[in-house]
Parts: C-alpha cells; structure tokens; sequence
C-alpha cells in the first residue's frame, strides 16, 4: 500500500484506504466516489506536482498532491 | 407563491434550465460555482404560478463551502412545493449521489437528466430508472429547452414514497432509539443524518453541541463511509440496470496535452491573455471605438445646435450640453471595449478552460496564500470588480475568500479602460498600448505582493481543500454569443444611463453653482471648486493638484467610468489649469488639462489602485464584513498613493534630466524584472533532503 502521490501516471490503482488530518477532504472525496475498492488513475501532474489530475469513475478531478497522498493504493 | 427549487451537483445546468423554464437570462458559464447565490423567478404552470429558485451547486446535504451552505439551508428549511433535481448525463452515477441524498430524506422530487454534450456516456431507459429510484424521471436538454414542458407538467404530480432499498442493510437500531420521540419517518432521517455526522445538519434542527457529540458516539466511527459505500453500491446496481454505458472519461481531451503540458501552459495563458487584450483594446475594439465616436459627434452636433436656439446660452443648455451629451458620449464610445473584454471573458468561461488555468495556477497561487479556483474570481475583476468579488464565495476556507476579494479591485476593471485611452492617449500617443499594459502588469504585481504580505501576517490560509472537476471543452453556440452581447450592452447602457446621468449631472450642479446658488460658466467658485481646492494640496506630492482632477476622483468612486466623463465636462471650464498639454484623438472635442507627461502617469496609477466605486464597496462589505472592507480600502489608498508618488518622483527627476522616455523604458523593465523574479519565486521548486516525494520540505524530518 503506497499513498497515490507516489503513483505513476496512466497507471490503474486500487483505493485500499483513505487516510488524513482532514475530515471534511475524507468526506468530500467519499462523496465524489473516491471509495475503497474503486479503481483511479494519474492523468497528470501541475508543474510543481502540487495539484494531480486524476480519472476516477469516468470523470476528473483535479486534487491537491497534499490531500491527494490520503489515497493509499495498490496496483490493480 | 409555493416555490420549486432546483438543486443539483456543480456545473451540471441548473441555470440553463433556470433560464429556459422562467425565460431568463442569468449568468451561466462551464465551470465550477459559477452560481453563488440563490435567484428567483415566477413560472407558469398550466393555470398555476410558481417561485421557481436556482441554488448553487452542492455535492450532498453536508455543505462544506460557503455557497454549499445557501443551497443546504434552502433545502433543509422545506418551504417549497417540490425539487428539480438536475443532473448531468455524462456524470450520471456521481450526480445521482445527491438525488439519493434527497430521497433518503423522503424529499418530493423529480429528476431531470441533461443532455449536455453530443457525445453520450450514459444510455438510460428513464422508466427503469424512475421504478428503480422510486420518482419521476425525466431526460432534457435544458439549453435546447427539449422536454422542458413535460418537465414542467411532471410537477404537478406528487411522488409516491418508495424504500430505499440499501438503507435496510444499514444497522440504524441505537440511533433511532436515542429518537425515540420523533416519527418513524424522523428517526430515520435523524439516524441518517448522524451516520454522515452531518453538524450543518443537527444545528439547524437546535440541537446543541455537546448533543451532537453523544449523538455522534452512537455511531460506527467509519459510519460515513458505511453509508457512502452503501449508496454507491446501490447506484452501480441502478445504472447497470438502466443504463447503457459508453466507455469514455468525461472531460478528457487532446487539447489538454498542449494546453496542460509544463512547459508550455504558462505562455499559452498569456498569450491568450495578451490576444484577448490586443484584440480589446488596440484593433477590433478600438476600431469600434473610434466608429462609434464619429458618430455619436455626427448626431450630437446637430441637436446641441438645435438646443442652443431654442435654450440660449443659459444653465440648462450648458446642463444638456456639458453634462449630458459631452459626458455620456465621451463613455459611450468606449461600449465597444467594455463588451468585448466581458465578451472574451464569457467565451472562457463557457470553454472549459477556467478549471484548466485554475490547474495551471494553483502551483503558483498556493504560494501567494491564494487557490488555483481565485484565478477565476481575478480574470472577472478585469470585467468588473462587483460580480468578480461575489465569486469569492468559491473558496474553501474564510481567509481565503477575503484574500481573493481584498485583491479584485487591484486588477483593472473594465470601467477604468476609458481613464487609460483617453488621458493616456492625449499624452503618450501611439506608447500608450505599453502604459496601458504596464498599468494592466502593475495590478497583477501589487495584488501579488499585497497578498503575500497578508498572507504572511493576519490572513494565513488554512486547509484549503482543492478539489476541483474538469468539465470537457466546449465550443460556445450562435445564440449563447447573441445573448452575451445583448446582455452586455445592456448592462453597459443602463448603467451608463441611470447611475452615469445622475452623477454627471450632480457633478455638473456642482461645478457650475457658487455655494450661494449663483451660476458660474467657468466653474470659478463654484461648490466643486471650493471643495476641490480644498483637497488638492493633498495630491500635490503625486503631480495632479488641480481641482478638477482631484473632483474628478471623488465623482470616481461612484463609477470609474465617471472620471473621464467629468474630466471631459470640465473642459473649457478650468482656466487655472497651467499648462494646455494636448487632446486626445478619441476626445476629439474637449482638451485634458495636466501639468505633464509625468503627472499623467502618476494620475493612471492612483487611478488604477485607489478605493474601487461604491457597488464594489458595497459588495465587499456584504462579503467579508465592514471591517476587512475598511481595511481593504485603506490599504488601497495607501498603495496608491506611495506608488503614485515614487513614479511620480522618479519620473520627474528624470524629466529634468531630459531623459523621460528612458525613465518608462527603465520602468518597464523593471516591471517585468519584478514579474520574473516574483514568477521564479513562486514556482521555484524547493527539493526536499530526506528525497521525500512531493513533500516540499514539509515532511518535518
């Protein structure tokens, strides 16, 4: 289990779990669909890697790296 | 009037149907939060009238923003009739997420499935999913208006209730117990409620604090996500089926190889910045600018004409002439230029590519204490400071929010293009295109260093949470376009109609009438004058101590686009002026006095960065309080007239020295200087020694 922002993009993951501080960003992403079990895929990367854009039930989103590491994964 | 609410995820057409359902013509756009306020309408159905109200978009019933929060509190207070619950074809399983949230509450709605885009993710069998979710559902297409009239008679029918079936695999037993008072429709929902440990939720119903907390210890510590993986379980079940899915990611594009690539996002920006601005400001818009002047002489020569013999010389005539035609003329010329920068500036919005800038941006404005979603709020503040400050309610957190309105005004609002052309363009001719784009770079560097200070000292970010949808690009149609401009003009006219009229003819009362009510042609002693006078020793350090200058300022804070107008009416008045400099070719008519090339360009930057007019002010207030407006205000005037001063100063030194074109070429460079070094700064990527990825020294090892 890795934390997203390690991930490499194009590639699918499973979501294991969602992990952090912030308990509004855990509800917010559990409303969007980012749920355990869900498959999600890096599509790219801000210059900094600050923001990632992700694929995630057929749409994306656009998510901070710091909020975006709650998402631990493992390869599907 | 029983009311109707239309609810439904972000960016997902509620204000299009809004506007098909109550012939409107609100603001729409392709993008996230484009509604922050709720609006109302009456609608027609069948004999009946309803109140029919267009709420910002929310995700779920527990509000996490502030706009959330209108739309949450709407909805929960339950005074209307029933719900439209808009969605978006291409998103369906996340958009149908909210419209579980309402049923679980047993709230009376009717979804309406929008077809947005040609290209179809979802092919849905509406009368399966209606059994499936227990209420009407209905496909549209809400710009078309394509059964728009079917959805209006589905609400006169009430919905029977129907279980929702996840929700008996769900252990409620403990929480409903601890509602045992409450109906067996209550407890559920209250059961619910906690579960999603929804705080909006209990205070709304009085439930005290240290009540949510025990309610909250009754259940699950995961129980949120229990209930959200029971929903979404539940939703894949419906849409397989009812649906036929198409295999494509919403909102992917080709585009955005080129558009989101690192290297070359930044440039593009601009240059599609600087091709908006060019396009505004030096051809099309100034060609437009220029027509519409020549005509408006060519009609205001003969009625002036016919006034004069008919008025004589008197107060009144002078009062139509000075006042009326000279000012508003002046303004009008310059409807071209404002309608097409809100023009440009609408075809973004509608394409897509705001969430992309806002992508782009958000590396850059973390680092300034701002979110990638304030860059949408500082391009409309180009537009107009008072619907840009409004926009602010996008961001998550409340120091932000004030950030992002605080530094709106400092971006150049459309108002002020008419100060910039006409006085920029009497005095520095064909270099005018480089003073209007360093005044425009000049707004973006002092609302970047404001924000940094304030960002670094009382106005801290805290936990901004940017979590953003990428919508797909799309080409804005024929009649979106007509309607742009015919709101625009619109706009324009009634503003340069009532608020302009009145204050040019205030300003004029004023400078034509002695304090002893004694009519004056050449304004001297006149009320404006005295008070003038008064006041310009005070701009006496930035270049520009005549009176109708500095009265010219005050009329500003009304409306920017009043400065000119009264500047252009008191030509021919003010024969204190020192010095004659030159006339404008787009003033054809009237002279501008200044003292100098130098004092002209002081007077653009106070102009550019002094207090904005009094609807911004207004709006401010209403958004981040009166304490924070007020400090907003100062800091502004302080800003504007430091810098004022040492353009002012520097430029004047190098004046006597004979060398003022190097001094705007030197300014220039140093203008862009700052920006580079500022960009540099802000994107500099600081590595982390423990080779921690992503963490940019955060990690705390």
């Amino acid at each position: 289990m890795m934390p997203l922002t390690s991930g490499k993009i194009n590639v699918v993951y499973k979501i294991k779990d969602i992990l952090g501080d912030n308990k509004k960003v855990i509800r917010r992403f559990l409303e969007l669909g980012i749920i355990k079990g869900q498959a999600i895929k890096i599509l790219n990367t801000s210059i900094l890697k600050k923001v990632f854009l992700v694929e995630i039930r057929g749409y994306i989103l656009s998510i901070k790296s710091d909020l975006i590491s709650y998402i631990k994964v493992e390869k599907a | 009037m029983e009311e109707i609410l239309l609810v439904g995820n972000p960016n997902s057409g509620k204000t299009t149907l809004y506007n098909a359902l109550t012939r409107s013509n609100e603001h729409i756009g392709n993008w996230h939060g484009v509604t922050v306020e709720e609006k109302k309408k009456t609608m027609k159905v069948g004999d009946k009238n309803f109140l029919l109200v267009d709420t910002p978009g929310l995700y779920s019933l527990c509000p996490l923003s502030f706009e959330e929060e209108v739309s949450f509190k709407i909805i929960e207070n339950k005074k209307y009739k029933k719900i439209i619950n808009i969605c978006d074809r291409n998103n369906l399983q996340r958009n149908l997420y909210l419209s579980l949230c309402l049923l679980e509450e047993n709230l009376d709605i009717v979804i309406a499935i929008n077809e947005i885009d040609k290209k179809v993710k979802y092919k849905v069998d509406e009368k399966k999913l209606s059994n499936l979710l227990g209420c009407d559902v209905l496909l549209i297409n809400a710009e078309k208006k394509i059964k728009v009239q079917s959805l209006k008679e589905s609400l006169l029918k009430e919905r029977a209730s129907k279980p929702l079936p996840y929700l008996r695999q769900i252990n409620f037993s403990v929480v409903k117990d601890y509602f045992k008072d409450k109906s067996e429709n209550e407890k559920e929902i209250f059961a619910i409620k906690a579960f999603e440990r929804n705080e909006n939720f209990f205070k709304l119903k009085g439930f005290k604090d240290e009540e949510i907390k025990k309610i909250f210890s009754l259940v699950p510590e995961n129980s949120l996500e229990v209930l959200t993986q029971a929903r979404y379980a539940f939703l894949d079940e419906v849409i397989e089926k009812s649906c036929q899915k198409v295999n494509f990611t919403y909102g992917k594009s080709k585009l955005d190889k080129i558009l989101l690539n690192k290297y070359l996002a930044l440039p593009l920006f601009l240059l599609i910045i600087a091709f908006i601005f060019f396009l505004t400001f030096f051809s099309l818009g100034a060609f437009l600018s220029d027509l519409l002047s020549s005509f408006l002489n060519l009609i205001s020569s003969p009625i002036l004409s016919w006034l004069k013999n008919i008025l004589g010389e008197s107060w009144i005539y002078y009062l139509f002439s000075d006042a009326i035609f000279n000012g508003l003329s002046t303004v009008l010329s310059f409807l071209p230029q404002v309608v097409l920068l809100f023009f440009f500036l609408s075809l973004l919005e509608d394409s897509g590519y705001m969430s992309r800038i806002a992508f782009t941006f958000e590396d850059i404005l973390g680092k300034v204490g701002l979110s990638g979603k304030s860059i949408y709020t500082l391009l409309m503040g180009f537009g107009c400071s008072t619907t840009a400050i409004m926009t602010a309610r996008n961001m998550d957190d409340k120091n932000s929010k004030i950030k992002t309105a605080l530094l709106c005004p400092y971006m150049s609002c459309s108002a002020k293009i008419p100060i910039y052309t006409v006085i920029g363009g009497a005095f520095f001719g064909a270099k005018n295109i480089f003073v209007i784009m360093g005044l425009y770079l000049l707004g973006v560097v002092v609302a970047i260093l404001v924000s940094l200070i304030l960002d670094r000292t009382v106005l801290k970010s805290e936990n901004q949470t940017f979590i953003l949808e990428f919508p797909p690009y799309r080409v804005t149609s024929l009649k979106r376009l007509k309607n742009i401009l015919k709101n625009n003009v619109k706009t324009f006219l009634v503003k340069v109609g009532s608020i302009m009229i009145a204050m040019n003819i205030i300003v004029f009362l004023l400078s034509s009438f002695t304090f002893k009510l004694q009519f004056v042609l050449d304004g001297s002693g006149s009320m404006l004058e005295s008070i003038g006078r008064f006041l310009a020793p005070i701009f006496e350090p930035l270049g520009f101590n005549n009176w109708a200058i500095v009265s010219a300022l005050l009329a500003g804070l009304v409306a920017k686009e009043v400065v000119v107008s009264s500047i252009a009416m008191f030509n021919g008045i003010d024969y204190n002026a020192t010095k004659l400099i030159s006339s404008s070719i787009l003033l054809s008519t009237s002279v501008v006095y200044f003292p100098s090339s130098v004092s002209v360009l002081s007077f653009l930057v106070f102009c550019l960065l002094y207090t904005p007019c009094l609807a911004s002010i207004s709006m401010m207030k209403a958004e981040i309080g009166t304490k924070w407006t007020v400090i907003g205000i100062l800091i502004q005037l302080a800003v504007a007239y430091v810098l004022s001063f040492i353009v002012y100063n520097t430029a004047l030194s190098f004046e006597i020295f004979g060398f003022w074109p190097t001094f705007l070429v030197i300014l220039a460079i140093l203008l862009v200087l700052v920006s580079i070094i500022l960009i540099y700064h802000l994107i500099k990527h600081k590595k982390c020694p423990h080779n921690c990825p992503n963490c940019h020294k955060k990690c705390g090892k």
